[in-house]
C-alpha cells in the first residue's frame, strides 16, 4: 500500500470517528459540557475527569465531545452552501463567456484578492459574533476558489467531444450545464474542498480563539483554546486538547485530500 | 562458444497482472530469439505485444510481473539486472523506440543537449568528438544540425521520431525494440520511417525487433514474423510469407484491411470467441 | 441540383507567419445517398469542414445549403434542422459522456426531442448496431473501443439524420475491430438511406466505403477522385 493510500485511509478513519463522536456526544458525555463546579477548577486529567476540567470546573472531555458537533456542523454547513454558489457562478461563467464572464470574473477576482480569514474577520466585526455569521462569512469569502476551478473546468470542457456531441444531439441549456458539464466538474472539486474543510475548521478555530465565533458557555474548540490560553503554563491540557483537537480534524482532510487527489 | 553478435533469448516469458496465485496471465509463456535479424512481434491491441516488450526491456509497471525460464541478451541475464545493470544496458546495448516521440524526449531541453547527454552517459568523449558523432548521427536519420537547437515540442511527429532514433542509436546498441514506432505517424510518411530504420539497423549490424500491429507493413521489412493472440504465440513464419499463411487468425487478420477491392462487400471479421485452440509453443 | 453545397467557405486563420485559412473558399457539391470521402493528412482542415457543416462550428464564412436548409454563419441548430445532421466523433474514448450510462447516452436525445419510450427505443438502438442490450447499464469505461464507437454510432443514428458526418471513425480501433464497424456503415447507410461524409487519413477506408472522394491539404480541396480511381487503392 502506497504511502499515501495509507495517509487517506487515516484521514477517512479520522473524520469517521469524529462524526461518530457527534452524533453519539450525548451518549458518550459523561458531564453535561454546561455543568460548573468551582469546586473541581483546574483539575489536572485523572480517572474522574479524562482530560481534567477547565477553569470553570467543566470536564473538559465533555466539552470537546459536544465542540465535535458544533465544528463538523459548521464545516458541513459552509461547505454546503460555498460549493453551489461557486460552481454555479462559475459554470455559466465559463459556458457563456462574454460580458457574463467579465462581471463574474471580476467579481470573484475582487473577492479572491483579499486574504479569506482577514475578510471573513471583517465581516464577522460588522455582522457581529456568533456561529451562523462565522459560517456565512467563510461563504462568502470561500466560493471563489470553486467559482474559478469550474471556469477552468468548463472551459476546458467545452472542447471535448462528449459536450460538442450533446449539443448536437440537441442537448442545450440548463440540461447541458448541470447534466452534462457539472458532474464533469465534480472530481477536480473534491479534492479542493476536502483541503478546504480542513481550512475551514481551522479559521472557524480562529475566529472562535478572537472571541468572535459562539457565545460563552457553549462549547467550541476555538474559544476553548482561548480559555485555555490565560492559563496555559499551569493548566495545559485546557488548550491541549482542544487545539489537539483541531490539529487532527485538519490533518485527517489534508490526507484525505490527498488520496483523492492521488486517484484522479 | 561466444557468437560475435549478442542474441536476445527468451524463454517461456510470462507476464502475469499480479504477483498473487492465478493472477490473470497477460503474456503466457512466450519463446522467442532475435540475432541479426528483423524479427517482427504482430497482433492486435490486448494480444500482450507491447508487454512482451516492456517485459525483455525490464520497464513493466507495477502491479505486472513478469517470469522467464531464461531471459538473456547475450550473456547478460536479464531477470537478475537491478537498476545500475539496466542503466548500463539500455541506450548503450539495447535500444527502445516507443510509439509516441514526445514521450520519449524531455520537453524542456533541447535536442542537442539530450543527444549529448546521451553519449556522456555510456562513454567519455571530449567535446570535439562528441559533436562529430552527433553530427554523423544526424545524417544518418536524414536531419541537419538546425534541429540541435530545437525543443522536441516544436518538431513534428516525423521529425521527433527520427531524433529518438539517432538518440537511441547513437552509443551503436546491438539490438533495437520498436514499439509501434509509426502508429502516431502520418500514413505517408509510415514507411519511410520504416525504411529509414531498417536501413540503419543493416547497415551497423543490429537486430531489430518490431512489434506492429500493420501485417502488410511487417511482411514489406521484416525476416520472421511472430503472430500473437491473447498473450500466446499462435503463428510464426517468414514475414513476406504472411500473405500465404495457413493460420485461420492470421488469414483473417491479413484480409480485414479495407481497400478499393472491398468496396461495397463485407470484410472478414474476426470470429471473438475463437480460442487459440493451440498456440504454436 | 446537388442536395449538400458548400460554396466559397472560409474559416479563421491558424495565425503565425506560417500560418493559413483552416478552410480556404472551398467549394464542395454532394448528392443524397453518396457516401463522399475527404482524405488528407493531419492538419488540413478536414475535421474543421465537418464541424462546420455540423453546426460544431459556427464562425465561418461563405455559403452552405443542408437539402433544403440554407445555413447562416453564427446560426445554432435548431429543430428540424438540427435532426437532419449528425456527427461521429474520433476518438471513443472521448465521445461519450464518462459519467453516463450507455442507457443514459442514449435515451436523453430522445427525451429531449420527445420521442415516446426513449429507454425502449435506446435499447432497439443498441441492437441495431450488434451490441448487447445488457450493456446499457454500463459506463463507457468499461467498454472496448469497438463497441464505444458503436455506441456512438448509434447515438447518431437516434434522431434519423438524413447527413451523417463520419471524422475518422475508426482510427483509434485495431483492424479487425475496424473491419466490424465498416460493415456495420456499410449496412447501415443502405437501410437508413443516408448521405455520409467520411473523414480519414487512411485511403483503404475512403476507398473502401466511398464513392466518390476530395483531396483536401492546407485548407483547400486539392482535386475530386471518382470511384474508378478509388478501386486502384
Amino acid at each position: 500500500m502506497s504511502g499515501h493510500t495509507a495517509a487517506a485511509r487515516f484521514g477517512l478513519l479520522v473524520i469517521a470517528m469524529f462524526l461518530v463522536v457527534s452524533l453519539a456526544a450525548p451518549w458518550l458525555a459523561s458531564f453535561d459540557p454546561l455543568l460548573q463546579e468551582i469546586g473541581d477548577r483546574l483539575q489536572p486529567p485523572s480517572l474522574h475527569h479524562w482530560l481534567g476540567t477547565d477553569g470553570l470546573g467543566r470536564d473538559v472531555l465533555s466539552r470537546l465531545i459536544y465542540g465535535t458537533r458544533l465544528t463538523l456542523g459548521l464545516a458541513a454547513f459552509v461547505a454546503a452552501l460555498m460549493v453551489p454558489i461557486g460552481l454555479t457562478l462559475g459554470i455559466l461563467s465559463g459556458h457563456f463567456g462574454g460580458w457574463i464572464d467579465w462581471v463574474l470574473s471580476g467579481l470573484t477576482n475582487i473577492v479572491m484578492a483579499f486574504p479569506q480569514l482577514i475578510l471573513a474577520l471583517a465581516f464577522v466585526g460588522a455582522l457581529g459574533p456568533g456561529l451562523p455569521n462565522v459560517a456565512l462569512a467563510l461563504v462568502l469569502t470561500g466560493w471563489p476558489a470553486y467559482a474559478r476551478l469550474a471556469r477552468a473546468e468548463t472551459q476546458l470542457l467545452r472542447r471535448t467531444d462528449y459536450i460538442a456531441a450533446a449539443q448536437m444531439l440537441g442537448i442545450v441549456g440548463p440540461r447541458l450545464l448541470f447534466g452534462h458539464v457539472l458532474p464533469a466538474c465534480v472530481p477536480a472539486l473534491r479534492v479542493r474542498l476536502a483541503l478546504d474543510l480542513a481550512g475551514i475548521i481551522l479559521a472557524a478555530a480562529a475566529l472562535g480563539f478572537l472571541g468572535l465565533g459562539v457565545r460563552p458557555p457553549t462549547p467550541e474548540w476555538g474559544t476553548m483554546v482561548a480559555e485555555g490560553g490565560k492559563v496555559v503554563f499551569d493548566q495545559w491540557w485546557i488548550a491541549a486538547a482542544p487545539g489537539t483537537a483541531v490539529l487532527l480534524a485538519s490533518l485527517a482532510f489534508n490526507c484525505l485530500a490527498d488520496g483523492l487527489r492521488d486517484r484522479e | 562458444m561466444t557468437t560475435e553478435q549478442p542474441e536476445l533469448v527468451v524463454r517461456d516469458l510470462s507476464v502475469h497482472a499480479g504477483a498473487a496465485e492465478g493472477a490473470r496471465a497477460l503474456v503466457d509463456r512466450i519463446s522467442l530469439t532475435v540475432g541479426k535479424e528483423r524479427v517482427a512481434l504482430v497482433g492486435e491491441s490486448g494480444s500482450g505485444k507491447s508487454l512482451t516488450a516492456r517485459a525483455i526491456m525490464g520497464v513493466l509497471q507495477a502491479p505486472l510481473v513478469a517470469s522467464a525460464s531464461e531471459l538473456r541478451f547475450g550473456s547478460t541475464d536479464l531477470r537478475a539486472l537491478g537498476p545500475r545493470g539496466w542503466n548500463a544496458l539500455r541506450g548503450r546495448h539495447l535500444a527502445l523506440v516507443l510509439q509516441d516521440p514526445r514521450r520519449a524526449l524531455n520537453a524542456v531541453l533541447t535536442v542537442g543537449r539530450q543527444l549529448d547527454e546521451m553519449v556522456r552517459l555510456h562513454g567519455r568523449f571530449p567535446y570535439a568528438q562528441r559533436r562529430e558523432r552527433i553530427a554523423a548521427m544526424l545524417r544518418a536519420v536524414g536531419l541537419t544540425t538546425d534541429v540541435l537547437a530545437a525543443y522536441p515540442g516544436t518538431l513534428s511527429g516525423g521529425m521527433g521520431q527520427r531524433v529518438v532514433l539517432a538518440m537511441m542509436l547513437i552509443n551503436d546498441p546491438e539490438l533495437l525494440i520498436a514499439d509501434e514506432p509509426t502508429s502516431a505517424l502520418d500514413e505517408a510518411l509510415r514507411d519511410q520511417m520504416l525504411e529509414l530504420m531498417c536501413e540503419l539497423v543493416d547497415a551497423r549490424g543490429m537486430g531489430l525487433l518490431l512489434i506492429s500491429h500493420d501485417l502488410q507493413q511487417v511482411a514489406r521489412y521484416c525476416d520472421r514474423a511472430l503472430v500473437m493472440f491473447r498473450g500466446r504465440i499462435v503463428d510464426e513464419c517468414p514475414a513476406p510469407a504472411l500473405a500465404h499463411s495457413t493460420h485461420p487468425y492470421t488469414r483473417t487478420l491479413w484480409s480485414c484491411r479495407p481497400s478499393g477491392r472491398t468496396y461495397g462487400s463485407d470484410l472478414p471479421v474476426l470470429d471473438r470467441d475463437w480460442q487459440a485452440g493451440e498456440a504454436v509453443q | 441540383m446537388s442536395d449538400v453545397v458548400v460554396e466559397s467557405l472560409r474559416v479563421g486563420f491558424t495565425g503565425g507567419r506560417s500560418g493559413h485559412m483552416v478552410l480556404d473558399s472551398l467549394d464542395l457539391a454532394i448528392d443524397a445517398g453518396e457516401t463522399f470521402g475527404v482524405i488528407g493528412p493531419s492538419g488540413c482542415g478536414k475535421s474543421t469542414l465537418l464541424r462546420v457543416i455540423g453546426g460544431v462550428e459556427r464562425r465561418w464564412g461563405g455559403h452552405i445549403r443542408l437539402f433544403e436548409h440554407s445555413l447562416a454563419p453564427r446560426q445554432r441548430f435548431m429543430g428540424s434542422l438540427r435532426r437532419t445532421v449528425q456527427m461521429v466523433f474520433q476518438d471513443p474514448y472521448a465521445s461519450l459522456h464518462p459519467r453516463h450510462t450507455i442507457e443514459r447516452a442514449l435515451a436523453e436525445p430522445l427525451q429531449v426531442h420527445r420521442v415516446p419510450q426513449p429507454v425502449r427505443a435506446a435499447r432497439e438502438a443498441l441492437e441495431e448496431v450488434g451490441l448487447p442490450a445488457s450493456l446499457a447499464r454500463r459506463y463507457p469505461h468499461q467498454l472496448s473501443g469497438g463497441q464505444r464507437q458503436r455506441v456512438a454510432i448509434a447515438r447518431a443514428l437516434l434522431l434519423k439524420p438524413r447527413l451523417l458526418l463520419l471524422d475518422e471513425p475508426t482510427s483509434a480501433l485495431d483492424l479487425s475491430t475496424q473491419a466490424g464497424v465498416l460493415n456495420l456503415l456499410n449496412r447501415l447507410k443502405a437501410a437508413h438511406r443516408m448521405t455520409l461524409i467520411l473523414v480519414s487519413h487512411d485511403r483503404g477506408v475512403i476507398a473502401h466505403l466511398c464513392d466518390r472522394a476530395a483531396i483536401m491539404a492546407a485548407g483547400r480541396i486539392v482535386r475530386l477522385v471518382e470511384r474508378s480511381e478509388l478501386s486502384e487503392d
